[in-house]
């Protein structure tokens, strides 16, 4: 509908309509409102509230509110162990008793999207895998993306490993030449299972949990440490 | 005294009214909506295209994300592709919905193609969550306004068609204005302003944030950033300085972008964070999404200025 014999700065729609028209818009404003405002330590109320107009903003996803964990981090980060970046590893063991090892994110993707959507995915695996993690669900991806691959491979069982990498710390940088920075990325495991895949699906049998290690959140010096003083417990 | 009370209500409910008239229902040129529609497109359409590359890795039968093995991760959003699983239904749904994203963008029946792109655009996201960054959510917040918007009148094949069926004239120099087109730009204008507000808060409850030290954390992630810029630690001050400023900027565009004073400034320093958060994240598409969601600032008199100022006078898109 063009408007524009209307003289300039007037509405054109009749008042009935602007009232209707207003009423729907306050309704979607105050599920935004609760959507945006429920992102970070969520009132009992507010939950409530979410849960309400949930499938409304799921649906046109014009909420971040987590699912299961927080899939879009618009804090960047919290200092946590929730905020290291994570990959996956797949060993296949062969028939033959070779074993080969698939990585998650694959280095050297390109275009550059596609690399940040393996990052993701690994990331959801780590954060999920973590020991204080929703115990149903801390396998459910290790488990997908391990049968995927074993199956790719014709392989029938292997081990899968979700690790976080740690980060250094800004003091010690200082006393650190490009050349012992790679000493400071070390990768402990938060996740290790193996994983059986049968012709009803994969099975997993999970090993250990170890990043009861991990830095203390908001410690300034505790990103990382050396290689050696993260070392995954038994 | 009661009569007093009762006019001070009577006029402050009569100035609201007539605020929220102004604000939510002047009509407005959609030429900046319609910008808004091409550089979505594009990004959405590069989300879209890429993803074709991981798409039997990721969805296929024996892919990544099996439908019913992540099910307990996802909220149950409606998405087609659920229910596809041979690589034949992937593909030829995903060949489509390019086209639909392809038309949206180049402003094709863009009324009925902005829907539909909407819904390809969400079925990609809520197939696989897990996948997705913080880009996904602020492209499908403009694309769900745009959608009640008259975003294909300008910059787009709807235009040219429509002139071409006017034989050419170009005796309509008036600009055409919408009602619709003000609500959707507020809309826009109102969700990213809460969505940034959002941001920022959701920054404050991170002890990194007030110490300085997230920007050192972000650096850090080797995995993640466009540039090592680790090369920082020996200025911590720097390092200081820009979390500071990101959370500062955060708190303040949802207060003062609604200056008009104020409001390029914050816009250029909009740009600026956001192409610095990108160089440390690594999140192109989402500084770019940013950037393009806070177009709905500009007013389309400006715009219309700048394509006056830059175009040919013999192409008339805008």
């Amino acid at each position: 509908m063009m408007e524009h014999d209307s003289p300039p700065g007037e509405p054109v729609w009749s008042p009935e309509l602007r009232t209707w028209v207003s009423l729907v818009l306050f309704a979607h404003l105050f599920a935004v409102f609760i959507a945006v405002t429920s992102y970070t330590r969520p009132s009992l109320l507010q939950v409530r509230l979410h849960g309400v107009f949930e499938s409304y903003l799921r649906n046109l996803q014009l909420t971040a509110y987590p699912v299961s964990y927080p899939c879009a981090r618009y804090y960047l980060t919290h200092a946590t162990p929730n905020d290291f970046d994570f990959s996956c590893e797949v060993e296949i063991q062969g028939k033959d008793g070779a074993v080969e090892t698939v990585s998650i994110p694959p280095s050297g993707l390109q275009p550059l999207v596609r690399y940040r959507r393996y990052q993701a995915l690994a990331n959801a695996a780590g954060m999920l895998g973590q020991p204080d993690a929703n115990e149903d669900l801390n396998g459910v991806l290790p488990k997908a993306i391990a049968a995927s691959i074993l199956k790719a491979h014709g392989a029938t069982q292997g081990m899968v490993r979700c690790r976080a990498n740690y980060l250094p710390i800004q003091e010690a940088m200082r006393s650190l030449n490009a050349g012992r920075r790679a000493q400071f990325e070390n990768y402990p495991e938060v996740y290790e299972a193996q994983v059986f895949v049968t012709p009803g699906g994969a099975e997993l049998l999970k090993k250990s949990t170890t990043l009861e290690v991990a830095p203390v959140e908001g410690s300034s010096t505790t990103p990382a440490s050396p290689k050696g003083q993260n070392t995954p417990k038994p | 005294m009661i009569t007093q009370i009762a006019d001070y209500f009577t006029r402050l409910f009569g100035r609201f009214g007539e605020g929220w008239t102004r604000f939510w229902f002047t009509p407005s040129d959609p030429a900046v909506l319609s910008l808004m529609r091409l550089l979505t497109g594009l990004v959405v359409v590069y989300l879209h295209a890429t993803l074709a590359f991981d798409l039997i890795a990721l969805f296929g039968p024996d892919g990544l994300l099996p439908v019913a093995e992540i099910a307990p991760l996802e909220a149950g959003s409606f998405s087609y592709l659920n229910y596809l699983s041979t690589p034949g239904e992937l593909w030829a749904v995903h060949g489509i919905g390019l086209a639909i994203l392809l038309l949206f963008t180049a402003g094709y029946w863009t009324r009925v193609t902005s829907v539909l792109a909407l819904v390809v655009f969400l079925s990609d996201i809520h197939r696989a969550p897990m996948i997705t960054s913080g880009t996904e959510p602020i492209a499908a917040m403009v694309m769900f306004y745009l959608c009640f918007a008259p975003c294909g009148r300008r910059f787009s094949l709807d235009r040219l068609w429509a002139r071409a069926a006017k034989d050419g004239a170009r005796t309509e120099s008036r600009v055409e204005k919408y009602t619709t087109a003000t609500i959707a730009t507020r809309l826009i204008q109102v969700h990213l302003a809460l969505w940034i507000a959002m941001m920022g808060f959701s920054k404050l409850t991170g002890e990194a944030w007030w110490t300085g030290l997230a920007m050192w954390w972000l650096i850090a992630r080797p995995e993640s950033r466009l540039v090592d810029l680790t090369g920082l630690y020996a200025a911590p001050k720097v390092i200081d300085f820009w979390t500071h400023a990101i959370v500062l900027f955060e708190l303040a565009f949802p207060l003062l972008v609604w200056l008009p004073l104020a409001r390029p400034l914050l816009l250029v320093m909009a740009v600026v964070v956001w192409s610095s958060l990108a160089l440390v994240t690594g999140d192109i598409t989402l500084a770019v999404m940013l950037c393009i969601a806070s177009m709905a600032f500009i007013s389309p008199a400006f715009l219309r200025t700048c394509c006056d100022h830059c175009r040919p006078r013999a192409i008339s898109l805008a």
